[in-house]
């Protein structure tokens, strides 16, 4: 899926075995699910995703996506291919119904849930921008959503799999790796598993939104299963790599 | 974190295969190999921080205030110490903006209703839509509407504004209705007729009055910061204070004396002490013979309302009356403080005589524009909006307004409109249909009989709403327009609430817009753009206006920005006003203005339109929390830990005697509707009156702090028809927001 030749610069061979595709799979999966969150659904962006999660189950848990994610994944892509020709205003009004005229508390923002205020801007939403600088990016003038919003923090989990996925095979780069792969464990850590799958329950919970429980059920175990595997320590998570599975 | 040499072109092209892209597009990458260069970097924490100026937007007090910005986010907002209205101080509803600013349910880009059923309960099943196609869409439905049903079958419920009233105008529509016939409009037709000026007339020099009686007036319980202030000041320098009132506020609490009157009849109570006053000669001599008209005539109309009189019927002792009476007519400066909905606010159908009183009584002790008084607000002198940009020439409405406004002739011509009379109209059709309007901040809860106003808005075929909350208004709209808030925003604010000396307040925007919003103005001209009325905003522009206008005072945009407290002020020393806008050029104790067209030129007295029966029982009151602002505030998430829903108020012996505990839930009943709400039993309120607080009963399930707490009391007040509101020949076309009775009993 993705041109190595054009997209790869660093200077030594890559690793030829799993962590790279399973990196990039994951990175798939968090960027269709930050654009999820995002704005309305991309209909397009969702075809390309779903064939490629119509790869085989055994593929796509030896990309290291646990059988949690693997079956909400595939649940996702049945129901949103499978929609008729009025899916494509069903998902805007789910989209506007769950994040811009909210119901049921689905505040789309980690500072609501994990702020002492309880409002946009809290601490969270200090702590998430400074996690981002020292990552050394910030968010784009573009942007609208402040940096704690879900379609942020998990865009930004797309970037991060998305370097551990051209991440060398050298020796030297396993530290390099390594720390990649602790980074996502820690942004995990620190904001996304605190407060994603409290939003994805209040999505769930919104009954006119069938189509957005399948994306909140998708990210919660994506999030849930990636962070258990991440929280491995680094040697069992290295070693799992080369093992070719987990 | 060490990066590869991936640059962000490069993450974005190898990131085609999926919606990668999206989620990248949201990021600069710094410290890349090759950094990249199309995308200016944002600002630095840096240039986020520090103070910004600004004035209130929550009430039209429009305190100064400072906001402290760190880091790009606002910390805490504070007053603004050069400020003459606020001093340094905010109300704890300006303290608590913050909290709105960074409300999550705030709305957030364009929306457009995809579901055509309407109303509580009912979906909207809402649709993101970008600014254009929110315009396209109001120009298509206002545009059909004129092309099927003229001009006039379009309605704008929105307070003034340059940019609307334009459209408005060019549209040549006769249809614009504001929220005053339900807040102050008695006092501004008194003022108008007396006065001959005073859209506004609530400015009180209270901090040195020497004795103050309040008729309902509250201001302290309702945190308006310059009255509070100003009453704390003036009892605490040794002013008496006696509160008339049904119930103990806490204007109340703090004065010196509290008399707890029969609702409705304050009117009796100010005539016997006219009566008193002019005829044990305690007026103000000097003041009455130079600056006033009529007190002759009026001496001779007052001369029944004797104390006995008055006393039968507000329950209120001859000898209190009587003492009142002379306490206020020999202590200098005397004052009866005025704000909207006291007792000569448009709550009963005798309330403009009330007001009316309040102008004379004020006047016989020389507290008109006096220190210690009453004070015509000294405004900066503003270049208008189409002196600026003249307007090209629009069509005068060729129809009668649908609410029948028109026939009070001395309210009239501010085009206010009436929002009690307006319900009918909407849901007969006559004399006309409206099929196309837009709302802009006034929620359907404001409105009287506000279930039966939601189903007349079923009628309107197209209904667009500008906003910054998902209210209920926006549950009933087509097309919703979202605004940001005050903080976010520019301009300048010349107050006339608190003004002895002309003064301006910067209003900067202390952080950037969080969301896809526009300001009210730039959606006008949206839709203008839209409809083919372009033209009508050529060379229009806020900052030529705001230059323009400050430039005619001899400062500029520029300067304000520049000025290092936000502030241009004009200090000059207090002059009183010698003469008025009126025929005598006077201020008229007999009014030939009230005279000329039809209205008692004196304030006799008259019943006000319900009184209780044994069906509703109970005298029905309306207030206002400290911490709310109407009903715009119950989603704040601080106010609401500290008021979340409002009850039934009721004297606590004579709810045990229906045998009702506190928090027990009741339904308070009246002839227009129901409501369920829990009573709150307190001393100090009449056994036969019940009170509920303005605000609450929020059916929008966006709101989702606000959403079912309490209940909505405008469901129980009546509307009216034209033809009864031209039978209670009120010069204000007051709503009689409290007229009518009400029961109670357990749910």
């Amino acid at each position: 899926m993705i041109e190595r030749d054009q997209t790869c610069h660093t200077t030594t061979p890559r690793r030829a075995s799993q962590p790279d595709s399973a990196a990039e799979l994951r990175a798939n999966a968090y960027a269709l699910l930050s654009s999820l969150y995002q704005d309305q659904p991309d209909r397009a962006a969702v075809q390309r995703f779903s064939t490629l999660w119509s790869s085989s189950d055994t593929t796509l848990a030896a990309g290291g996506l646990g059988q949690r994610t693997v079956e909400a994944g595939k649940q996702f892509c049945t129901a949103w291919q499978t929609g008729d020709g009025k899916l494509a205003l069903q998902l805007r009004r789910e989209f506007a119904l769950l994040f811009l005229s909210p119901l049921g508390g689905v505040h789309p923002f980690e500072s609501v849930y994990c702020g002492t205020r309880r409002r946009l801007m809290d601490e969270p939403w200090l702590e998430v921008r400074e996690f981002y600088r020292e990552a050394g990016i910030e968010k784009g003038q573009q942007e609208l959503h402040p940096e704690d919003h879900v379609a942020v923090e998990l865009g930004f989990m797309a970037y991060l799999a998305f370097l551990e996925s051209h991440c060398s095979t050298s020796s030297a780069a396993d530290a390099a790796l390594i720390e990649a792969t602790d980074t996502q464990r820690r942004f995990l850590d620190e904001h996304l598993i605190r407060w994603v799958p409290q939003l994805c329950r209040r999505i769930e919970a919104v009954p006119a939104a069938p189509y957005y429980h399948r994306v909140a059920r998708f990210t919660s175990a994506l999030i849930e299963e990636d962070h258990a595997r991440l929280s491995m320590p680094a040697e069992q998570l290295h070693n799992t790599w080369k093992e070719g599975s987990l | 974190m060490k990066t590869t040499g991936l640059s962000r072109r490069e993450f974005l092209k190898a990131s085609a295969a999926a919606a990668a892209a999206g989620a990248a597009g949201s990021f600069l990458l710094h410290g890349c190999a090759r950094p990249e260069t199309e995308v200016e970097p944002q600002r630095t924490d840096e240039t986020l921080g520090g103070n910004r100026f600004s004035y209130c937007g929550i009430c039209s007090a429009n305190c100064a205030m400072m906001g402290h910005v760190a880091a790009g986010r606002l910390i805490q907002l504070r007053g603004n110490p050069d400020d003459q209205v606020g001093r340094g101080k905010l109300c704890v509803k300006g303290y608590s903006a913050i909290k709105d600013l960074y409300d999550p349910d705030r709305l957030k880009y364009p929306l457009m209703r995809t579901e055509p059923r309407k109303g509580p309960g009912i979906d909207p099943k809402w649709v993101k839509i970008s600014w254009e196609e929110a315009f396209q869409k109001t120009a298509e439905s206002f545009n059909a509407a004129i092309e099927s049903h003229g001009p006039e079958s379009i309605a704008f419920f929105s307070r003034g504004h340059d940019w609307m009233n334009r459209l408005r105008d060019a549209i040549g529509t006769p249809n614009h209705l504001m929220h005053h016939s339900t807040c102050f409009t008695t006092h501004t037709a008194v003022w108008r007729a007396c006065l001959g000026m005073g859209n506004r007339p609530f400015m009180l020099d209270i901090a040195r009055a020497r004795y103050l009686l309040s008729f309902g007036w509250d201001m302290p319980s309702k945190a308006k910061n310059m009255s509070a202030q100003d009453y704390v000041s003036a009892i605490s320098n040794g002013a008496r204070s006696v509160v008339v009132d049904p119930r103990l506020t806490v204007t109340g609490t703090m004065a010196d004396e509290w008399i707890p009157i029969k609702p409705g009849t304050d009117l009796a109570f100010m005539l016997a002490m006219i009566r008193i006053i002019i005829n044990e000669e305690l007026y103000d001599a000097d003041f009455v013979n130079s600056r006033t008209y009529g007190l002759d005539r009026l001496q001779a109309e007052v001369q029944n309302y004797t104390p006995q009189w008055a006393s039968e019927i507000t329950g209120v002792d001859a000898e209190v009356i009587t003492r009142i009476a002379r306490e206020f007519g020999t202590t200098r400066p005397a004052l009866i403080p005025n704000h909207k909905r006291d007792a000569g606010g448009p709550n009963y159908s005798n309330s403009w005589r009330a007001a009316y009183c309040m102008v004379i009584l004020n006047s016989l002790v020389g507290a008109i524009d006096q220190p210690g008084g009453q004070i015509v607000p000294r405004r900066p002198s503003l270049k208008p909006f189409n002196a600026v940009f003249p307007p090209p020439d629009f069509p005068e409405p060729r129809s009668e307004r649908i609410d029948g406004f028109e026939k009070h002739p001395i309210v009239g011509p501010t085009r206010r409109g009436d929002f009690s009379t307006v319900t009918d109209a909407l849901l007969s059709g006559k004399p006309y249909p409206i099929k196309a309007a837009l709302f802009r901040k006034h929620n359907v809860l404001a409105f009287p009989d506000a279930t039966r106003f939601v189903e007349a808005l079923k009628k309107i075929d197209f209904i667009a709403v500008c906003d910054v909350w998902p209210s209920e208004m926006v549950q009933m709209a087509d097309v919703v327009f979202p605004e940001p808030y005050f903080l976010e925003t520019s301009g300048f604010g010349d107050r006339e609430y608190h003004e002895f000396y002309p003064q301006i307040a910067l209003r900067q925007p202390v952080v950037p817009p969080l969301y896809d919003t526009k300001g009210y103005g730039g959606i006008i001209s949206g839709i203008a753009d839209a409809m083919g009325l372009g033209h009508i905003f050529e060379g229009v522009s806020s900052s030529t206006l705001w230059d323009e206008q400050l430039k005619a005072m001899g400062t500029s945009w520029q300067q304000l920005n520049d000025s290092p407290n936000g502030l241009w002020s004009d200090e000059q020393p207090f002059v009183p006003i010698t003469e008025f806008d009126t025929p005598s050029g006077r201020i008229e104790l007999y009014s030939t203005v009230f005279e000329q067209h039809g209205y008692d030129p004196v304030p006799l007295w008259q019943e006000k339109r319900e009184s209780p029966s044994d069906r509703y029982p109970f005298y029905m009151l309306i207030s206002r929390p400290a911490m709310h602002k109407m009903s715009s505030t119950q989603n704040n998430e601080l106010m609401a830990q500290t008021y979340l829903e409002n009850a039934a108020i009721m004297n606590r012996s004579m709810a045990r005697q229906m045998g009702l505990e506190q928090g027990q839930e009741v339904y308070v009943e009246s002839r227009a509707g129901q409501i369920k709400l829990k009573v709150q039993l307190e001393e100090g309120i009449r056994p036969d009156c019940v009170c509920i607080e303005h605000g609450f009963g929020h059916w929008s399930p966006s709101l989702t702090i606000a959403h079912q707490n309490g209940a909505n009391e405008g469901d129980l007040i009546p509307h009216l028809s034209i033809e009864e509101m031209v039978a209670l020949k009120d010069p204000g076309a007051g709503a009689c927001m409290t007229d009518f009775c009400v029961s109670v009993r357990p749910a």
